[in-house]
């Protein structure tokens, strides 16, 4: 098991109001699995990809990340955490407008401590994977959006991590780049690489071997196929 | 982390907006650029004066006649005896600090050589004059204790009356008219120039007894000058003298002591109102400058807040986001420091050069400690007031901070 939820909860205070994102959700996510999270605006997909990104603590429950309990690490173990165990990939891509691909994509490595030459040549490698090996000194602005993606794609997957955690990749692409990409991320899985796909889009959701649907917080559905 | 790399990339930040930068740093660079330019030229007007006071001798004593106010006059009627030569021969068996001691007495008269005649200022001095008043003597020799003994009819000149009245014919030898009374010319003394309004070249030296006898008649003197001993001494010395002569004027204040000493401490003074002034305008302007750049820092950190959510959701710990926002404003401040010290200093020696050609005597200085200090103040600028707005950054919740629009 390489994700473990029990009863977790997580609840957001704005000025007086409580609100419930998340309701004693629990499920389990194995190595190698290809999951996507389903789940209309509001429903709580992000707050999960959040807990289960480490990005913040569950209110309450358990969150076991290959059997270590998420919620009672500190906030510098989280980050170390979140550094070498997860690889984001966001729908608006969020790369360093000033800098390269390379000096994109090696920035996990900047934060795990690694030296330069190591961090440029392992980008380098990554940037390889996803097809930008010619590209590699390009900035964002000079890269198409589905060029975009899969540097950060190469970021996400260049320290290695546990899970890819995927939030709407495609929805800032065109439909075209959007198959590429998914098509790659599906590549990706079938090499290993555990991927958690956050989407509102359902068809794209039947493309993956699982689906969990999510609705007001809870998760009503875990549609295997 | 290698800190070298944070602080490249910092500087490359910098550059990607230079209005920005440039102004956010304007405030270090006035700063800095004042602190040089202006230290320069309080530097450069303490040393002349400094050097001023010192041309003039050091550690010396004055004493002079004092004109008495009205009251005093009524009080003391016909009881004042003026400066005698009597009391200096006093001062300078009874105090123990005196190392020399000279009197002087002035007397205006018309000097001649040949067809050459000029009116002068002739000062009746004893040997210890030039050490006293630090002369050196070009040619021939100084007045001796043998001419001052035997009232000998000697002169030492200075070199623009050896100029005006000899020309290029060398004086030394010659017959001198001074008065109706015929002076040989024993020694020239080497130039000295002028400071502040006094021509140390437009010298006439006689031996004080002699000009006591044959020139003005009376033991009057103009003034005698100690040179004490030791600085720490000038105090206890300035107030054994006011004793003594206040018993042998019979309570009569008709004299002044003036210390050179007191020149150099009100000099002192001054100098010190100026560094004050100059400290709290530097600072002052620092002061605005660091605010500035810590305005811009929180700007930058509000803009900058999706990217901060990315930093930490890729692995960044809080430590490594306030050391990159910190390096960030220690990097503008460091920068403004380097650009002010370049106005500083070229500020301060243009000023330096105007100033020579104004002002004789003045000597163009750069403080090089006002330039560390100048360096040192901006980075200690950019790291406080970075401070906060690196606070807020590493406090900044990634999850909320990545979806910030």
């Amino acid at each position: 098991m390489l994700i473990a939820l029990k009863e977790v909860s997580k609840t957001y205070k704005m000025g007086e109001v409580s609100v419930k994102a998340l309701d004693q959700t629990s499920f389990t996510i194995d190595k190698g699995e290809c999951v996507a999270i389903v789940g209309p605006s509001g429903s709580g997909k992000t707050t999960l990809l959040d807990i289960i990104g480490c990005l913040s603590r569950p209110t309450s429950g358990d969150y076991l990340l290959q059997g270590q309990a998420v919620q009672d690490l500190s906030d510098a173990e989280l980050a170390r955490t979140r550094n070498k165990k997860i690889g984001f990939i966001f729908q608006t891509f969020h790369l360093l407008g000033r800098n390269t691909a390379l000096v994109n994509v090696s920035l996990p490595l900047f934060y795990a401590g690694h030296a330069r030459e190591e961090r440029l040549a392992r980008a380098e490698t990554a940037l390889s994977t996803v097809g930008l090996a010619d590209r590699i000194h390009h900035r964002p602005n000079q890269l198409s959006g589905g060029q975009q993606q899969r540097v950060a794609i190469a970021r996400a997957l260049v320290n290695d991590p546990e899970i890819i955690l995927a939030d709407e990749p495609t929805g800032n692409l065109d439909s075209k780049s959007g198959q590429e990409i998914m098509k790659l991320l599906l590549e990706l899985n079938q090499k290993g690489q555990t991927l958690i796909l956050i989407t509102h889009d359902r068809e794209l959701a039947e493309r993956t071997k699982r689906t969990l649907m999510i609705k007001d917080g809870r998760i009503v559905d875990d549609i295997r196929r | 982390m290698n800190m070298i790399e944070i602080f490249v990339d910092a500087i490359r930040n910098l550059g990607a907006n230079k209005l920005r930068s440039g102004l956010t740093m304007l405030g270090v660079i006035i700063g800095v650029s004042a602190v040089i330019s202006m230290s320069s030229i309080v530097e450069g007007g303490k040393q002349m004066t400094v050097e001023m006071i010192e041309k003039m001798g050091t550690n010396l004593l004055s004493v002079r006649p004092k004109r008495m106010d009205k009251e005093d006059r009524l009080k003391f009627s016909g009881r004042s005896k003026g400066l005698r030569y009597g009391d200096a021969e006093l001062i300078q068996a009874s105090v123990p600090y005196v190392e020399q001691l000279t009197p002087v007495i002035n007397f205006q008269t018309q000097l001649r050589y040949g067809d050459k005649d000029r009116s002068g200022m002739v000062e009746g001095v004893l040997e210890s004059y030039r050490e006293i008043r630090n002369y050196d003597v070009g040619r021939g020799r100084f007045l001796s204790e043998e001419d001052a003994k035997t009232f000998k009819k000697v002169a030492v000149l200075g070199t623009e009356v050896v100029s005006d009245l000899f020309g290029k014919v060398d004086p030394l030898g010659k017959d001198l008219q001074i008065g109706n009374q015929r002076f040989v010319v024993i020694g020239v003394l080497q130039e000295k120039g002028s400071l502040h309004g006094i021509n140390y070249d437009d010298t006439i030296l006689v031996p004080a007894t002699t000009a006591m006898k044959l020139l003005t008649g009376n033991d009057a003197l103009n003034s005698f000058i100690v040179k004490v001993d030791q600085r720490e001494n000038m105090q206890k010395a300035d107030r054994m003298i006011h004793e003594l002569m206040m018993k042998r004027h019979d309570g009569v204040e008709d004299f002044a002591i003036r210390s050179q000493d007191e020149l150099l401490r009100n000099t002192e003074l001054i100098i010190f109102t100026f560094r004050v002034i100059l400290g709290g305008t530097a600072a002052l302007s620092l002061l605005v400058g660091g605010i500035g750049i810590m305005n811009i820092m929180l700007v930058t950190v509000t803009e900058r807040t999706a990217e901060i959510g990315l930093r930490k959701a890729l692995g960044a710990s809080r430590r490594a986001i306030l050391f990159q926002f910190l390096i960030e404003s220690t990097a503008i401040s460091l920068l403004g420091g380097l650009i002010g010290i370049l106005f500083g200093v070229a500020l301060g020696t243009g000023f330096g050069w105007l100033a020579q050609r104004a002002i004789t005597g003045w000597t163009a200085v750069i403080l090089p400690s006002a330039v560390i200090l100048g360096f040192f103040f901006a980075m200690t600028v950019g790291m406080t007031f970075g401070l906060y707005p690196a606070y807020k950054a590493a406090q900044l919740d990634p999850a909320e901070a990545l979806r910030y629009q």
